[in-house]
C-alpha cells in the first residue's frame, strides 16, 4: 500500500482556484525547478496529463549536466521532445521558497510563483575536494571542463593538460587529445580504445602551482609536470539549498552523495509543507536515467494529489518499477532505506588537506584559519562563518560546505551526519539590488 | 574546561555581549564567574551590528561616548574584535527633517554631547557616497562598529584565562534560590553561585520568572542584507548602512515595528525590498551590488527600548540591552555591573539604566515562594 503524500492530520492540498490571490502572483498546477533529466521528465509527464506546468532553469540551456557530460544526450533529447509546449523559463534562478511559493529572478524582474505542487529537481553539481592550488585558473571539475570544451574555450593551445578521471569519464582525455591538446590521463588503467597519443599514469596530482593560473602540477611521488589545464573528476553533491529553505529535514547518506532531504516513497519531501516533491540527483546521486525515472514518479505523485492522473495506482506502481529497474542497486537500496527513515550515517571522516590550503575560495579562507577558529570553540559551520567569513561569499557554501564538514568531522571525531549544516536564508542565489529597487521608488522618494 | 568544585562566586546567565563583558570585568576583580548559556550564540552575520549612537536618546549617547573612549583599551586587553570608529551620519531628506535635526543637534550641544549638524555641502564633502537629495545631516564622531561575535568570543576567552568557566550551548537551563545563593542546572552540569547576573536576553523571561523577575521584553526578528564587494564609496555609518573595509555593504535598518511572517514569499520579497529601498534612498551605490546573504537575527531588548542594567537585590543583578547597544556599551555594562557585584556600589551617572523598573517582583520573599513550588514539583 503506497503511503499517502498528504499528512492525515493536515489540510488537504487545495485546488488551483484556492490559490488565487491578487498581487502579480503567477499560479501553476505544477512548478518544476531544474531542467536536468529529472526536471524534464517531470515537466513532460505533467504536461502530458494536462496540468498547467512551469519549468524553471537557472542556466540558459536545458538538460543540466546531462547535456555537458557525454552518455545521456540521447535520453535528454528525447525528454526535451517530450516537453511539448510546456512553459519554460530559462536563465531564471529560484532564490527563495516559502510554502509552495517560489521567488524567481527572471531577467531584471522578480517573479513570485505559487503552485499546488512543487518538484525540486535541483541536481548535484561536482564539488572539488580542496587541495593546494585548486583555486587557480585552469583547474576544472569534469563538468566545468566539458562545458568549456563545448563552448569552444579549450583549444590546442590550452595544453598541456592532465585529466584525473575514471571509467567512462576518461573520455574527457580522449576528446582533449582529439582537439590536439597534449594530455596525460591519471587513471588506474588505460581505457579501452584510448588513442596512442594519450599518455596514462597512475600517480595522482596533489598540488597545482602557478601565479593566477596553473602552470605546473606536483604529483604524489614528488615529481612535477608542466600543466595549464587540470581537470579533476570530483564527487557530486546534491543541491539541497531550496529543500532546506523550505524547512525539510536532511540526512547524511554518503552513498547518495552527502546530505539529502528526507522524502517518502512517493518522492514527497518531509517537512512543514505538503505538495513539495524532490527528484533526480538532488534526491541522491545516480545515473541520468534514474534521475529521469524519479522525475516521472514525482510528477505522477504530484498529479495524483491534484486529481489529474487517470488510474493513479497503476501509473505510480509502473513509475516505481521503472525507477527500480534504472537505478544502480546499491544506490537504490540506500534510497529505499532513506525513504523508510534510515538513521544518519555514522562515518567519521579523516580527510584534511595541507594546512595552508584555501578552503573557501570566495573569501580566501585557509584551513589553518579554520583550525584556529575551531580550536577556539567555533565548531559549527555557522560559528566558523561568523569568525572567519568561510562560506560567506558568492557561492554560499556550495564549494566549501561539504569539504568543511568532512574536515570538521575528522577534527572533532564526530560523524559528519551529526554535525549541523550551515544556516540557509533567502536569497540562495545572488540577488542584484537593482531588481529589488521598486519601479515606484522615485515617487516614494518624492513623498518621503 | 575548568571545574572549580562547581561552586562559583558569581554566575552570569547569558553569554552575549553583555554577559561576556560582565564576566570579564568580574574575573578581573578576582570574582571568578561561571558563564552559562543555552545556545552557542553565533549568528551567521559576517561582522556585526552597528553601534549607532545617533539612534539612541541623549543619555545613551552620553554613555556610548564614554564607552567609545574605552573600547580601544578593551581591544588592546582582550584582543581585536573589529572595533573601529567610523563616525555616524544621519541624513535628512526634507526640510522638516532638517529642522528637527537642527533642534536635536542644538539640544545635544547644550547637553555637552559630540553631535553636530552638518549642512548639505559639508555632509557631501565628508561623505560623497550619499545621495545629493539630502538637506543636511546629524553627525556624531564617536559612532563606530564592532564585531559583536568577536567581542563576545574575546571577552569569554579572557574570562577563562582569569580562571572563569564557560558553559555555552548547554541546551537546558534552570535556576532556583538555594540557601544564600543559587542552584543552576545547565544541561548536565549542577552549579552553585552566591550571586547571579541575569544577562540572558530572550531567555530572561523563562529563567527570571522562578526568581521573581518579570522583565517586559520585546523579542523580535530583523533581517540584514550583506552584499558582494563593490568599489568603496561609504566612509561613515549612515543610518545602519555601512561598507566593510572589504567593500561589502551591510544594510542593517532599524527593525520593523510589526514582524512579518517569513512563511509567505511575498513577505520575503517585501522585506528585502524595504531594506534595499531604504538604503538606496541614501546611498545610490548600493544599486550596483548584489545581495549574497540576508540572515535573520533574533533580538531581545527591554520593551521600552532602554537598556536595563544594575542591581535588583543584594545578590541578583540584571543586564539586558539590544544587541547593538550591548556591543557598543560593553565596557560600561561590564564595569558597572562588576562594580555593583563587588562593592555593592553603583558608579555615578549610570542611574539612567534604571534596573529598579523591574525590581518590584524580585524581592526575596516572592522568589522564596516560587522556590518552594519548584522544589515541591
Amino acid at each position: 500500500m503506497p503511503p499517502s503524500t498528504v499528512d492525515p492530520d493536515g489540510a488537504p492540498i487545495p485546488s488551483l482556484a484556492d490559490h488565487s490571490r491578487a498581487g502579480g502572483v503567477v499560479e501553476r498546477h505544477v512548478v518544476v525547478v531544474g531542467a536536468g533529466p529529472a526536471g524534464l521528465a517531470a515537466t513532460g509527464e505533467a504536461q502530458a496529463a494536462g496540468a498547467r506546468v512551469l519549468l524553471l532553469e537557472e542556466r540558459p540551456v536545458l538538460g543540466g549536466r546531462a547535456v555537458l557530460v557525454p552518455g545521456a544526450r540521447g535520453l535528454t533529447e528525447g525528454l526535451m521532445r517530450g516537453l511539448g509546449n510546456a512553459e519554460v523559463w530559462r536563465g531564471s534562478p529560484v532564490w527563495g521558497i516559502a510554502g509552495r511559493s517560489l521567488a524567481v529572478l527572471r531577467g531584471q524582474r522578480i517573479e513570485t510563483i505559487t503552485a499546488a505542487a512543487v518538484i525540486l529537481a535541483t541536481g548535484a553539481p561536482e564539488v572539488m575536494s580542496q587541495f593546494p592550488g585548486w583555486t587557480l585558473a585552469g583547474v576544472f571539475t569534469l563538468e566545468a571542463a566539458w562545458e568549456a570544451l563545448r563552448a569552444g574555450r579549450i583549444t590546442a593551445e590550452s595544453g598541456p593538460a592532465i585529466v584525473v578521471a575514471r571509467g567512462e569519464h576518461a573520455a574527457m582525455a580522449t576528446r582533449l587529445a582529439e582537439r590536439g591538446v597534449a594530455v596525460t590521463l591519471v587513471a588506474p588503467a588505460r581505457p579501452n580504445g584510448a588513442p596512442a597519443a594519450l599518455s596514462v599514469i597512475s600517480t595522482a596530482p596533489v598540488e597545482a602551482r602557478g601565479t593566477g593560473a596553473v602552470e605546473q602540477v606536483v604529483l604524489d611521488d614528488g615529481t612535477t609536470r608542466p600543466c595549464r589545464l587540470l581537470c579533476i573528476e570530483s564527487p557530486r553533491v546534491p543541491s539541497i539549498d531550496l529543500a532546506r529553505l523550505a524547512g525539510c529535514p536532511c540526512v547524511y547518506q554518503p552513498q547518495l552523495g552527502g546530505w539529502v532531504p528526507r522524502y517518502d516513497p512517493m518522492m514527497a519531501l518531509h517537512g512543514p509543507t505538503d505538495g513539495l516533491f524532490i527528484a533526480g540527483d538532488a534526491a541522491g546521486v545516480d545515473t541520468p536515467r534514474t534521475a529521469a525515472e524519479s522525475g516521472r514518479l514525482a510528477a505522477r505523485a504530484a498529479l495524483r494529489i491534484l486529481g489529474l492522473l487517470a488510474d493513479p495506482e497503476m501509473k505510480i506502481a509502473e513509475a516505481r518499477e521503472r525507477l527500480e529497474a534504472a537505478a544502480q542497486p546499491l544506490r537504490h537500496a540506500a534510497r529505499t532505506a532513506l525513504m523508510l527513515g534510515v538513521m544518519p550515517d555514522d562515518t567519521v571522516e579523516s580527510w584534511a588537506p595541507p594546512a595552508d590550503t584555501v578552503m573557501c575560495a570566495c573569501e580566501g579562507v585557509r584551513l589553518d584559519t579554520l583550525r584556529e577558529a575551531a580550536v577556539g570553540g567555533a565548531v559549527t559551520p555557522d560559528a566558523l562563518a561568523a569568525q572567519t567569513r568561510c562560506g560567506m561569499g558568492e557561492c554560499r557554501w556550495r564549494r566549501c560546505g561539504a569539504p568543511v564538514l568532512r574536515w570538521l568531522s575528522g577534527f572533532l571525531q564526530v560523524p559528519v551526519g551529526r554535525l549541523p549544516l550551515p544556516a540557509v536564508w533567502p536569497p540562495v542565489r545572488p540577488l542584484p539590488a537593482a531588481t529589488l529597487a521598486r519601479p515606484d521608488l522615485a515617487s516614494d522618494m518624492a513623498d518621503g | 574546561m575548568a571545574d572549580r568544585g562547581r561552586g562559583y562566586e558569581a554566575a552570569v546567565l547569558g553569554a552575549g555581549c553583555a554577559g561576556a563583558a560582565i564576566a570579564y570585568s568580574l574575573a578581573r576583580r578576582q570574582i571568578i564567574p561561571v558563564v552559562v548559556d543555552t545556545v552557542g550564540g553565533e549568528t551567521p552575520a559576517p561582522a556585526s551590528p552597528v553601534a549607532s549612537v545617533l539612534r539612541g536618546n541623549t543619555s545613551d549617547v552620553r554613555l556610548a561616548t564614554r564607552a567609545a573612549e574605552r573600547l580601544p583599551d578593551l581591544q588592546d586587553a582582550v584582543g581585536p574584535f573589529g572595533y573601529r570608529r567610523t563616525g555616524g551620519i544621519s541624513p535628512a531628506l526634507t526640510d522638516a527633517d532638517a529642522a528637527a535635526g537642527q533642534a536635536r543637534a542644538q539640544a545635544a550641544r547644550e547637553a555637552g554631547l559630540p553631535v553636530i549638524w552638518l549642512s548639505r555641502g559639508e555632509t557631501l564633502r565628508r561623505e560623497p557616497g550619499l545621495t545629493g537629495r539630502l538637506t543636511g545631516a546629524l553627525y556624531c564622531g564617536c559612532d563606530g562598529v564592532a564585531d559583536a561575535v568577536a567581542l563576545r568570543r574575546r571577552l569569554l576567552a579572557a574570562t577563562v584565562r582569569f580562571g572563569g568557566a564557560v558553559y555555552s550551548d548547554c541546551g537546558y537551563l534552570h535556576v532556583v534560590r538555594q540557601g544564600v545563593g543559587f542552584r543552576i542546572t545547565a544541561g548536565r552540569e549542577e552549579l552553585t553561585a552566591r550571586r547571579l547576573v541575569l544577562a540572558s536576553g530572550e531567555l530572561l523571561q523563562t529563567v527570571g520568572r522562578p526568581l521573581g523577575v518579570e522583565l517586559p521584553l520585546r523579542v523580535g526578528r530583523r533581517r540584514i542584507c550583506i552584499t558582494d564587494r563593490v568599489a568603496p564609496v561609504l566612509r561613515h555609518t549612515v543610518n545602519g548602512i555601512r561598507q566593510e573595509p572589504s567593500g561589502a555593504f551591510v544594510l542593517d535598518p532599524p527593525p520593523l515595528a510589526e514582524e512579518r511572517s517569513a512563511t509567505s514569499i511575498i513577505n520575503e520579497v517585501e522585506t528585502l525590498r524595504r531594506i534595499v529601498a531604504s538604503a538606496l534612498r541614501l546611498v545610490p551605490a548600493v544599486e550596483a551590488s548584489r545581495i549574497l546573504h540576508a540572515p535573520q537575527l533574533v533580538f531581545a531588548e527591554p520593551a521600552d527600548g532602554r537598556p536595563a542594567v544594575g542591581r535588583l537585590t543584594d545578590d541578583l543583578f540584571i543586564a539586558v540591552a539590544a544587541e547593538d547597544q550591548a556591543a557598543m556599551l560593553a565596557p560600561m555594562i561590564g564595569e558597572a555591573t562588576a562594580e555593583a557585584v563587588a562593592k555593592h556600589r553603583w558608579p555615578d551617572g549610570l542611574e539612567v539604566w534604571a534596573p529598579h523598573r523591574f525590581a518590584a517582583a524580585a524581592s526575596p520573599r516572592a522568589s522564596a515562594g516560587v522556590q518552594d513550588s519548584t522544589e515541591g514539583s
